[in-house]
């Protein structure tokens, strides 16, 4: 069975209003990213894809099987969702228990799947604790157990770090990249630097449409010579920002070092061209389809 | 496996634990409290030995006759058209065809009653000893005809009914046990005594009486704690890792509803059992049905809690409120009111808390057993068609195609 998802021509709509424009997309196994602001549509893309929304129009089929088929999908899908949690009283071990029943799964196999994904996600010494006493950290990672239990080809995890400190996020970040190479898994963020840190694969959403998508390294080619940095005046800040795309500053006494990007290099006295990184890229992708990044920018 | 897994999510829960002490407490308060003294052998030459409804047309017809001219007077009749009392007031029109049976039955004219100035309602006092007496009302002077033949009475008794819009106390069904009572005979009270004894076997009375008690608060605590179940997921924030499982929604949704059932019936069980004991323990010399009480539970309060219960997740799986708690609440309280005409036997075909209020009227209850019978059967059937339904409307919401009606009295989602 081809281990791959295939996203062809979808549309979905809440009523009359479009959510997702002709949504085209082939996802292979490893890490994809799905990049985008908040309510570009990437919830909706997840829950579509784990069968929680029905698309309007398109076909969509994961590792050869139409969505349709909700109970094949189900169990061949693992889903964590942005907000969620678990019966409160319920202990760790009970919750997963609970869930691996929900998947079909038997006693020997659930206690087996248990051990193993405890250990993996490091919550082995929590497991008689229940859900309401873990922090956000730990529930996020039990979280990730709960979506891997039934041992699913593909893994569907929506803005997973959302809250977490800088310490469970890149702990989180490696553990979906050890779980990656086994199957597919598609995290949706609007974090650029959870998918600078996992994903090869990516794709940039706003508005229900997809901007663009390939590799991070085609992303980061396509603004190469046209990020600069320079040192302006603060006087001069609020002309600057006006002008340009400002995707970060380091405010030093009266001078401040500023990050540009722009097709074209700025007019300004001692601008120099500056390596792009993933977060230039974006925004320069953003605003090259035409969104407003000013906002976003300053 | 799911069953017991649903099981201890439910058992430890608050609003089980309340209806849990509900039902004790309805029991110890009500039955158990019925319940102190044994039902003994009547012997002959008591001083009375209680009232009996019997047809006695000799009784039956003044006393009737009494009432209607009462209603007459004072324009004001009582019926339960639909279980509801009503007190209703004539047209003219009705008035007039009223007062045309009052003069065949009691030989006076419309006039007369018309003209009938020094007419006084009947009604209670207290007398000097703090005791309640009644108060004879003033009504024009009764004389039957005596070419008035019974059957013709209790035709134009049922035409009276016709002109209130019925249910009211001259129909067929009301007329023998409002206007007939009669002392019992020693012989009445030995054969009520031996029905007691060997057709019920003794548990089989309190089994109906207990019932009766239990199917009150059986009919509405369930929908609490059904609320509270179908409400869960969303309050845990856990509606989504349940949707994206493999488990088809009519397994989860039906093994819940099962689970939820008989984590109900535990206090139900635990008090018919204590029942069981001390019905048994008033009767050490007689052969009792140790099963009777559990029989009739069965069949009985089991349509009550699968009813509750339904309307409990149905509702709330359809509007993700409460609303279910006020929809089963009127319900109940209809019901409640529709029985409140005949509390010994009062099961009609769709009465949702079937009344039996008496250690009493074993051929009244055989009487209404086929009504009893479909209306348990009816309820059990309806129950599962919305089960079927919940399971159909949780499919549609996991699938995203429906995202239930909203309502003011959202369920707040647990805060952690």
């Amino acid at each position: 069975m081809e281990n791959k998802i295939e996203i062809k021509n979808v549309d979905k709509f809440y009523g009359k209003k479009q959510a997702l424009y002709k949504i085209n997309l082939t996802i292979n196994q490893g890490m994809f990213g799905l990049l985008g602001r908040n309510g570009a549509g990437k919830t909706t893309l997840m829950k579509t894809l784990a069968t929680l929304h029905q698309k309007k129009n398109g076909s969509i089929t994961v590792c050869g099987v139409p969505i349709e088929n909700t109970k094949e999908i189900r169990s061949m899908t693992g889903y964590l969702p942005q907000d969620f949690s678990m019966y409160p009283t319920m202990t760790v071990e009970e919750s997963l228990d609970y869930l691996g029943i929900l998947s079909g799964m038997t006693k020997d196999a659930r206690q087996k799947r248990i051990d193993v994904l405890l250990k993996r996600v490091n919550l082995t010494e929590h497991k008689h604790k229940k859900v309401k006493a873990l922090s956000g950290g730990m529930k996020r990672r039990l979280g990730i157990a709960q979506a891997l239990l039934h041992d699913p080809r593909v893994l569907i995890v929506d803005e997973p770090t959302a809250g977490l400190d800088p310490e469970e996020r890149i702990r989180f970040r490696n553990l979906l990249c050890e779980v990656a190479e086994e199957r597919i898994v598609i995290l949706s963020t609007h974090i650029v630097g959870d998918i600078e840190a996992t994903c090869e694969d990516i794709a940039i959403m706003n508005n229900g449409r997809i901007l663009w998508q390939g590799t991070v390294s085609e992303l980061i080619h396509n603004t190469d010579n046209k990020v600069f940095t320079v040192n302006v005046n603060k006087k001069y800040l609020t002309q600057i920002k006006k002008n340009y795309i400002v995707t970060g500053m380091l405010v030093q006494s009266e001078y401040t070092t500023v990050r540009i990007i722009s097709d074209m290099k700025p007019d300004i006295q001692g601008v120099t061209t500056a390596e792009p990184n993933l977060e230039d890229a974006y925004m320069y992708c953003l605003y090259s389809h035409g969104c407003d990044v000013s906002g976003g920018a300053v | 496996m799911l069953f017991f897994k649903e099981y201890k999510k439910m058992l430890f829960s608050l609003t089980f634990l309340i209806y849990f002490i509900a039902v004790i407490a309805m029991y110890f308060t009500q039955f158990h409290n019925d319940c102190k003294e044994a039902i003994y052998e009547p012997l002959p030459g008591q001083e009375s030995y209680g009232m009996i409804a019997k047809e006695t047309p000799d009784i039956l017809m003044p006393a009737a006759t009494e009432s209607l001219v009462n209603g007459y007077l004072s324009d004001s009749y009582t019926a339960y058209p639909i279980g509801f009392y009503k007190n209703v007031h004539l047209s003219e029109k009705k008035k007039q065809k009223m007062a045309e049976i009052i003069t065949e039955i009691s030989g006076i004219s419309k006039e007369d009653l018309d003209n009938f100035t020094n007419y006084e309602e009947g009604g209670f006092y207290i007398d000097e000893n703090g005791g309640m007496m009644q108060l004879e009302s003033n009504i024009p002077e009764i004389n039957i005809p005596k070419a008035l033949t019974y059957e013709r009475f209790r035709e134009l008794m049922r035409k009276a009914d016709d002109i209130i819009g019925g249910g009211s106390e001259y129909s067929d069904e009301n007329i023998v046990g409002n206007f007939s009572l009669v002392q019992k005979t020693y012989e009445d009270a030995l054969t009520e005594y031996n029905k007691f004894l060997n057709e019920d076997k003794i548990t089989g009375a309190y089994a109906r009486l207990f019932c009766d008690y239990m199917g009150i608060v059986l009919a509405i605590l369930p929908v609490f704690v059904a609320v509270s179940l179908a409400s869960l997921d969303k309050k845990s924030r856990m509606e989504q890792l349940a949707y994206s499982r493999k488990i088809s929604s009519v397994k989860l949704i039906f093994t819940r509803y099962f689970t939820l059932v008989v984590l109900l019936l535990i206090p139900v069980a635990i008090t018919a059992l204590i029942a069981n004991f001390k019905v048994c323990g008033m009767y050490p010399n007689n052969s009792a049905d140790i099963f009777a009480i559990f029989k009739y539970s069965a069949s009985w309060l089991i349509p009550n809690i699968m009813t509750a219960a339904a309307v409990g997740m149905l509702m709330t799986e359809l509007t993700s409120s409460l609303l279910a708690i006020f929809v089963q609440g009127v319900w109940w309280f209809i019901s409640i009111f529709a029985s409140a005409n005949g509390l010994t036997g009062s099961i009609g075909k769709f009465t949702l808390v079937a009344r039996h209020n008496s250690l009493y009227g074993l051929d009244t209850f055989m009487n209404n057993f086929n009504d009893f019978v479909f209306n348990r059967i009816f309820y059990t059937v309806i129950s599962i068609i919305a089960i079927a339904l919940t399971a159909f409307i949780y499919e549609q919401k996991r699938k995203g195609i429906f995202n239930g009606y909203s309502f003011r009295f959202k369920i707040s989602k647990h805060k952690s």
